[in-house]
């Protein structure tokens, strides 16, 4: 095989891959939001970037490139090969259609389309931000002769670190792969890689100060920005852009070989994997006399009809042993920990504070979700067997609530009634939270089922390169948030902050509902200005409602909604298992 | 008395029928081999016969019961589908266990059962490991000890030798034969034919969503037989296989209905 042979076929290989990578992400409606939602909230933050670079960007004094700078480049450099690093071990060490491939190519060739398909990956997400803003620097600084030295340096960037990370991915794979001891704990040395690196990063970012920064600056990686910044305003320093370029270079080409090693070493090896894994599978407590009732212990599951005991029971023990079922709720619980870092950070009220109405909305949303947000997608293969098994769509919907019922409430009520006398609220407000709490959870436990099975959804997404998993759609976890947080956060809020409620309720209906109405007004559109004029009246005599009717009404009327809400759930998922088929 | 009865069962997915004007009549206790080439409709109608799918238009009752009543129809009957139907982080007692309870069969009894089914197809030993780690055979046998744990009077399974090894396969197939023998009602689908042509006591070739031919397996024969006259594999060397092709060939000639003779549905 010629050189120019595996380097085609390699180019080839990472094409395909990527394209393959664009058409299952075309047919995954939530992911495409979920990106969308990303792209639109990263894409505004490029374009104020590029903005505020043609404005101001001539106005940055020239100067030489510090170590600290450096330093900083070297730092997002070991990141990105972490993250390579990470997909490489876990997602994408071999290729899909292996002996396929492995038949047809040189390794090598396999090796290079693995690396190029997530070069062409990365270059999707962040080609265009690169662009515009290295594009608005060049412009601002008037030095066109930066531009290729600066694509040059951020396809080096992308390229050295890919390699090392795919390597150092391979080469964890190939220790679990031949050391019993490594495959036996594979989750814990892969979690423990995690914390050791996300800690040692954030460490770095926030405490490490400059002095430590600059000293990653001797990093011969760090010498990329070096390579950029020829023909700008700052001077780098000329050697270390030559080295870096024909370092980086024979770098990039060593990798791609030693890819190839580890590859060679990886797919056509012996693995431990699977005799561990079928040790692994053996349930110790399979030989009791009931060997599901044994397999929840300890969880207290009630004592009711089998068939809802059942349901109940495997649902427990399907999210105990595969619990990347839940993944999807990682997203949502680090969005509200941020989110409630950055109000507390604001000034508007202190941690403890704020944390007692969180958990009172947050914990029965996780005691709803983590059981029953998908219970059709949930069931995978098996939907046929429990359709034609179950007669009872009451005793689905008992059997789905049972667990989250039984795990959350204590929890719920516990964890509500802790925070609310660690916090700065009286006796009688922390009692009244937790009976928020108590009528959340039980209405978590129905509503998440309910609006999961009218939402429901069917298509795996993979895990790692080995297992399926499907989260709940899109639909179904804003619908449930929605149904369930703003009758919670509402009667939270209600009997803590009655004033600063009925002010904000007051604001929401005759200003912000309004403003609608009042552009379309504006565009001479009559009927619109009578709703603007009720709007602001509406929003006026909510103004005067007494204090303590916002109070008590708007701590009632939501809980007795959710009520209400929760026996029509009951009632939808019982009528929706009985009349469910697999048209 | 009837065990399977349809009656211009039809489905339709927009502008496709995948099943059309089914007339079919089972008797009790007898092997049912059901035919046809892939997307013919075999799997939509069974689907249609143990109440996961909504016939469009017709009627079908299994052991007496409507299809349309599923809480009562699903105590009658048993389904193996293609894909096993198994939670695969269960292991196989704790999934057996599971199906057994949303039955509310009695639990020590049904225990004893699971054993006893587990043991004659050597999966006693590999019951308490996670179905994650099973192969192909072994999943495809816990779920045929599924489909019957209740016993059920009509038991419908759909390639149920699929991934078997031999041994195996031979030992769901003297199962078949013996639940017949029992009285319960076998409807078998199935690509492997000598098993339908050893097994069944009716075939029935379904083609393009309509029940083509319909008869005991050697009465098929007979008449492919007789339609093959002095043609190459003639007189009493047919095979079922033969029968299949013919009936389910695109070629015009082979569309006359040479197989009129055992039951003609044509």
């Amino acid at each position: 095989m010629s050189s120019s042979g595996w380097v085609r076929q390699g180019l080839s290989i990472g094409r395909t891959e990527f394209r393959r990578t664009t058409r299952s992400l075309r047919g995954d409606s939530a992911r495409l939001a979920l990106l969308g939602v990303v792209a639109v909230l990263f894409g505004l933050m490029v374009l104020a970037g590029t903005w505020f670079i043609l404005q101001f960007g001539d106005q940055i004094p020239a100067g030489d490139v510090s170590n600290v700078i450096r330093g900083s480049v070297a730092i997002q450099w070991l990141f990105a090969v972490f993250i390579t690093a990470q997909r490489a071990g876990s997602r994408h060490h071999s290729i899909d259609q292996e002996s396929l491939m492995l038949l047809t190519v040189p390794v090598r060739a396999v090796a290079l389309g693995l690396l190029s398909a997530e070069c062409f990956r990365a270059l999707a997400y962040f080609a265009v931000p690169v662009l515009l803003l290295g594009g608005a620097f060049v412009v601002a600084s008037g030095s066109p002769v930066m531009a290729p030295f600066l694509a040059l340096a951020v396809l080096l960037f992308l390229a050295t670190a890919l390699v090392l990370g795919f390597a150092l991915g391979l080469l964890a794979k190939l220790l679990v792969a031949r050391y019993r001891v490594v495959a036996e704990h594979k989750s814990a040395f892969s979690f423990l890689a995690v914390i050791v690196f996300v800690g040692g990063y954030v460490g770095l970012q926030n405490l490490g100060g400059q002095g430590l920064t600059a000293l990653l600056g001797w990093l011969p990686f760090s010498w990329i920005v070096d390579l950029a910044v020829i023909g700008s305003p700052f001077s780098g320093s000329l050697p270390r852009a030559a080295a870096i370029l024909v370092g980086g270079l024979v770098w990039v080409l060593g990798g791609v070989l030693i890819v190839e090693r580890l590859g060679v070493a990886l797919w056509f090896g012996d693995t431990v994997e699977d005799a561990v894994a079928a040790e692994q599978a053996r349930v110790d407590t399979g030989t009791a006399a009931d060997p599901l009732a044994a397999a929840v212990r300890p969880i207290p599951l009630p004592t009711i009809g089998q068939p809802a005991r059942r349901v109940a029971q495997r649902s427990v023990v399907v999210a105990r042993r595969n619990p990347q079922r839940l993944s999807f709720l990682v997203l949502p619980v680090v969005l509200g920990g941020v989110t409630l870092v950055n109000i507390a950070q604001t000034g508007v009220g202190s941690l403890l504070a704020l944390l007692p109405p969180l958990v009172v909305v947050a914990l029965p949303w996780l005691a709803g979700a983590v059981f029953g947000l998908n219970p059709l997608g949930d069931e995978g293969a098996a939907l046929p067997a429990t359709l034609t098994s179950l007669a009872s769509g009451r005793d689905y919907a008992v059997g789905l609530a049972l667990p989250g019922l039984t795990l959350g409430l204590p929890v719920v009520v516990l964890a509500t009634v802790a925070t609310g006398l660690a916090g700065p609220y009286a006796p009688l407000e922390t009692v009244a939270l937790a009976v928020i709490a108590f009528v959340l959870t039980l209405a978590a436990v129905v509503i998440a089922p309910a609006v999961g099975m009218a939402f429901p959804r069917y298509d795996p997404v993979q895990v790692g390169s080995d297992r399926e998993i499907v989260p709940p759609s899109l639909s179904a976890v804003v619908l449930y948030s929605l149904t369930l947080g703003v009758p919670g956060a509402l009667a939270a809020a209600a009997i803590l902050a009655p004033a600063g409620t009925r002010r904000f309720l007051s604001l929401l209906v005759g200003g912000l509902l309004s403003v609608p109405f009042a552009l379309l007004a504006g565009q001479g559109f009559d009927p619109a200005r009578g709703v603007v004029r009720w709007l602001g009246q509406v929003g006026a005599e909510i103004a005067t409602v007494p204090v303590s009717a916002v109070r008590w009404g708007g701590y009632v009327l939501p809980l007795a909604a959710l009520c209400l809400f929760g026996i029509w759930a009951f009632r939808s998922v019982t009528r929706r298992f009985r009349l469910h088929t697999l048209d | 008395m009837t065990a399977i009865e349809t009656t211009g069962l039809t489905k339709r997915y927009g502008s496709t029928t995948a099943v059309a004007d089914l007339d079919l009549a089972v008797p009790e206790g007898v092997v049912y081999g059901f035919l046809g080439p892939n997307g013919a409709g075999k799997t939509t109608t069974m689907r249609m016969l143990t109440s996961l799918t909504r016939p469009t238009s017709g009627s079908a009752r299994v052991a007496g019961v409507p299809v349309e009543e599923r809480e009562r129809l699903i105590e009658r009957v048993g389904y193996l589908p293609e894909e096993p139907p198994l939670y695969t982080e269960l292991t196989a007692r704790e999934q057996l266990t599971y199906v057994a309870g949303l039955r509310d069969l009695p639990e020590d009894e049904t225990s004893r059962r699971i054993d006893d089914l587990l043991d004659r197809l050597d999966l006693a030993d590999d019951a308490d490991r996670r179905i994650d780690a099973y192969s192909k055979g072994m999943r495809q046998k816990t779920a045929f000890v599924q489909s019957l744990l209740h016993d059920p009077d009509v038991l419908f399974l759909d390639e149920p030798t699929s991934g078997l090894d031999p041994r195996a396969a031979r030992t769901i197939r003297e199962m078949i034969d013996d639940l017949a023998n029992e009285g319960t009602t076998v409807f078998l689908s199935t690509h492997i034919l000598p098993v339908v042509d050893e097994h069944a006591d009716t075939v029935g070739v379904l083609y393009d969503g309509r029940l083509v031919a319909e008869g005991p397996p050697g009465d098929l024969k007979q008449q492919a037989d007789a339609g093959a006259g002095g043609d190459a594999g003639g007189a009493g060397e047919r095979t079922l296989e033969d029968v299949f092709l013919e009936v389910t060939s695109e070629d015009p000639a082979a569309d006359e209905p040479t197989l009129e003779g055992a039951t003609d549905v044509q």
